[in-house]
């Protein structure tokens, strides 16, 4: 509760004004004061099979249990314990029986074809506590869609339980690979966030690197080796495919990353044996200098606000991440930690940046606070790279690779490091770049 | 400093020890300590080596006999726990609510049973009578000291009229005879005086019944007080009557010096405020008074000692503050467990939840959130605090505290998120 007195609040003491009397209120009431302790407990769930037809119920509710499953803060509890699998969505539930399980929420719903072939859809979220309704929506689409009608009900529970954005309905472009590790063949390639509907972006047969997904639109940037000359930074609309080249400069151009609005794309410039910050706005096509120096500075990333960026740079003698104003100038080192520091992301949320940590023959995926406190390593290992936020900047998706002949995974966890799991893809994969929630 | 001259233990030659002055006394005692032994007294020496040896021996024989132990006083010591203590302290939970009896600290004379009577009826009348309903109104004033000169009153009315109201303001007899004053002198302004007030102030003296007081009032139309002095009995409780009366009898002893003024002393109780009284051991009995007390010790058939049975939620059990602690970690840890908290809001905010449990410890109403955030991204917050309630229903609570229900049967839970990270 803030310190500011507003009519809710009032209306709170109101209400308490009121109840007064009627208790037994003592002169001397005691607060019972309950402090989590840093003890988390995940939110437990029930999901039900969904009715309906029951084919496309239950793949509703699978899919859901899947997504519920990598959230860390919600717990979906194993169906095999469930009394009632089908609960009737039309009723409240047998509280009591949700109880016993421990269940805290409910969720019953419904998936059924309906005469002119679109699918109809519905959810019903249930506290158990109270035994109340929390939640209720009705969807109509085309069955192809099914998959994401269930992930717009489980960012809608999501959202609800936690008062966070979701992120499911999102999804991620990566870097497939194929072939022997010698000579692989990396394709451009999208998938919602947990893996399914994979489709393959570019042909293959160019090196691609560093995909970066457009925070406000279907669009990615990514380095793009091409069929000789330089590396470039190329534009990709998504939905139509539609590619171009970003700028037209002397030299190499790499890491690129869009500015929040989506705007503008911040890039490296290889210039002789430097490299420099620039940007580029997407409309008028005006590059800006933003840094001077004979060092190599690169992956840069904007802030939520875009005034400032955040990079790295080797112009301490080791590479250390560095934040300027967004217009660039003088920047300041964040990184202070032993090892070299790399590909700093800044969460969308504004919170943390996260980075690769090199050290000790391992890399370590972590998040510090934008003036370099508070660092927190989330992972370490062999080789871990490439964070990417999620939309709601509370999970990072990274990429791991075990060495030896096997290739690269991608894993996703949340901001906090309490949960880790492994994003299925069909073959190898690299460089995740998470985009922006769809609906 | 004269030994006896056998002095066993001494050692000291006969010679030394004999009646000769000091002087040579201690000449012969220093030849002695320098080693000068008369051999041929041999006895002497001897008995000295005897004793010595003697003395030895028992230093050594009893050296190592145990010392007597110092007894210490005993002082039984009792060590009981907080519960313990607790229940010693309270109130006896299956105690039958009596109807407490009149406190009386003295045996009640003939006459003085009749207040009491009065009373109890007065209270049982209450509700019913409609007479006292019209001087209902009276009362209220009359609680204000002032006197209503105005007499005019007929007495049988106010003998009615004061004990209904009595009984409701003091239980106590002592308070009946003053009350009936005030009372009744307001109702006098209506009612014409009467003639019969005589009378009944001869009745007043004896006893605290409401009418006689009346009776004085119409007498004197003007202040009571004086009127009061003379006629000695009817000493209203009213503090300025009181001082009055303390006046002028300090006065008449300044006065006289006589130490045997019969002028009615007023009550400590009632004059005490007056502090020139002053404290004459020797003029005690002139301090007790001859006149019937005005401020009476509350008096009965038997003396009945009630203690006050207190309400049930004010003097009831109190549990020990770490009673309290231990009760508060019991819930504090049931909540922790029943709160999914999940750490995601960076702003403070500490829910504050009113609960009310039943005896079983489950909740006997529904929880009230006291201050329902005005940000929709803690609004989550707040909930998860209200589920944490609701699934932590029935609240276990160990028996050992269900004589303290009253205390914590209402609570204000707060949750606080702080430290999650």
């Amino acid at each position: 509760m803030t310190s500011t007195i507003t009519r809710r609040s009032a209306a709170g003491l109101l209400l308490g004004a009121t109840l007064a009397p009627a208790l037994p209120l003592r002169a001397q009431e005691r607060y019972l004061d309950v402090r989590p302790g840093g003890q988390f407990r995940p939110i437990m769930i029930a999901v039900t099979n969904f009715g309906g037809d029951p084919d496309a119920g239950r793949a509703l509710s699978d899919i859901i249990t899947n997504n519920f499953s990598r959230s860390v803060f919600l717990q979906p509890i194993d169906p095999k314990s469930f009394v009632d699998r089908t609960a009737n969505p039309d009723q409240p539930p047998q509280m009591d029986a949700w109880r016993v399980l421990n269940a805290q929420f409910v969720v019953t719903g419904r998936g059924q074809r309906g005469g002119d072939g679109r699918l109809k859809s519905e959810f019903r979220l249930w506290d158990v506590a109270s035994g109340q309704q929390v939640a209720g929506q009705q969807y109509v689409t085309d069955p192809n869609n099914s998959r994401r009608v269930a992930h717009i009900i489980s960012d809608a529970i999501f959202t609800r339980i936690t008062g966070e954005k979701g992120f499911f309905d999102t999804r991620v472009v990566f870097i497939d690979e194929t072939g022997p590790k010698e000579r692989r063949r990396k394709r451009l390639a999208i998938m919602d966030q947990d893996g399914q509907s994979v489709r393959y972006l570019t042909r293959g047969d160019e090196l691609v690197v560093t995909p970066r997904f457009s925070p406000s639109s279907q669009e990615v940037t990514y380095m793009s080796f091409g069929q000789g000359g330089d590396p470039r930074v190329f534009l990709l609309n998504i939905e139509s495919g539609q590619r171009e080249v970003v700028g037209n400069f002397p030299g190499m151009t790499f890491a690129p990353r869009f500015s929040p609005d989506g705007q503008r794309i911040v890039m490296s410039l290889t210039q002789g044996t430097s490299s420099n910050l620039y940007a580029m706005d997407l409309r008028s096509r005006n590059t800006t200098r933003l840094s001077d120096s004979s060092a190599i500075d690169t992956s840069p990333s904007y802030s939520p606000d875009g005034s400032r960026i955040v990079f790295e740079s080797d112009r301490g003698g080791s590479q250390q991440i560095y934040v300027m104003s967004g217009s660039g100038g003088g920047a300041q080192r964040i990184s202070f930690g032993e090892g070299r520091y790399s590909t700093p992301v800044w969460s969308p949320k504004g919170d943390y940046i996260a980075f690769t940590k090199q050290g000790k023959g391992s890399f370590a995926i972590g998040v510090m606070k934008p003036d370099g406190s508070g660092e927190r390593i989330l992972t370490e290992g062999y080789h871990n790279e490439g964070p990417t936020w999620a939309p709601n900047g509370l999970y990072l998706m990274f990429f791991r690779d075990p060495g030896g002949q096997a290739g690269a995974r991608i894993y996703m966890m949340d901001v906090f490091g309490r949960g880790e799991f492994p994003v299925p893809t069909p073959s190898f994969a690299s460089d995740p770049a998470w985009g922006p929630l769809l609906s | 400093m004269s030994p006896p001259p056998e002095e066993p233990l001494s050692g000291v030659p006969k010679d030394v020890q004999s009646e000769a002055p000091a002087e040579s006394r201690v000449a012969a005692l220093m030849a002695w300590a320098r080693g000068k032994i008369n051999w041929r007294e041999p006895g002497v020496a001897v008995s000295a080596g005897a004793h010595v040896a003697l003395l030895a021996a028992t230093l050594i024989a009893f050296a190592d006999t145990k010392k007597f132990e110092d007894a210490p006083e005993s002082i039984p010591v009792e060590m009981i726990s907080d519960q313990q203590f607790s229940q010693v302290m309270k109130g006896d939970k299956t105690a039958k609510q009596v109807q407490p009896k009149q406190n009386a600290e003295k045996i009640a004379d003939v006459t003085e049973t009749k207040p009491t009577p009065p009373v109890a009826e007065a209270k049982r009348d209450v509700p019913t009578p409609p007479p006292p309903l019209k001087r209902v109104p009276d009362p209220g004033e009359d609680d204000k000291p002032e006197l209503k000169p105005e007499p005019p009153m007929p007495p049988q009315r106010l003998a009615s009229l004061p004990p209904t109201p009595q009984p409701p303001p003091r239980p106590e007899p002592k308070p009946e005879p003053v009350k009936p004053v005030a009372k009744a002198e307001p109702p006098k302004a209506e009612a014409p005086p009467e003639p019969d007030d005589p009378k009944d102030a001869e009745v007043i003296k004896p006893q605290p019944v409401p009418r006689p007081k009346i009776a004085e009032a119409p007498k004197d139309p003007t202040p009571p007080k004086p009127v009061e002095k003379p006629k000695e009995p009817t000493p209203p409780k009213l503090d300025e009557v009181a001082k009055l009366l303390e006046k002028r009898k300090l006065e008449e002893k300044a006065a006289a010096a006589a130490k045997e003024t019969p002028k009615p002393v007023a009550k400590p109780k009632s004059g005490d405020e007056s502090t020139e009284h002053k404290f004459d051991v020797s003029a005690i009995s002139q301090l007790l008074s001859k006149e019937a007390p005005q401020v009476r010790a509350s008096t009965g058939r038997e003396l009945t000692h009630t203690a006050a049975l207190g309400a049930p939620n004010a003097s009831a059990a109190r549990m020990s503050p770490s009673m309290w602690d231990s009760l508060d970690g019991l819930m504090r840890e049931q909540y922790k467990k029943c709160w999914s908290y999940i750490g995601l809001n960076a702003q403070k905010y500490v829910a504050q939840i009113r609960v009310r449990y039943a005896q079983d410890g489950s909740l006997q109403a529904e929880p009230a959130l006291l201050n329902p955030p005005s940000d929709p991204n803690i609004r989550n917050l707040a909930e998860s605090a209200m589920r944490a309630v609701r699934r932590c229903n029935p609240m276990h609570i160990p028996s050992a505290y269900m004589p303290y229900y009253e205390q914590w049967k209402a609570r204000v839970v707060r949750f606080d998120p702080e430290d999650m990270l």
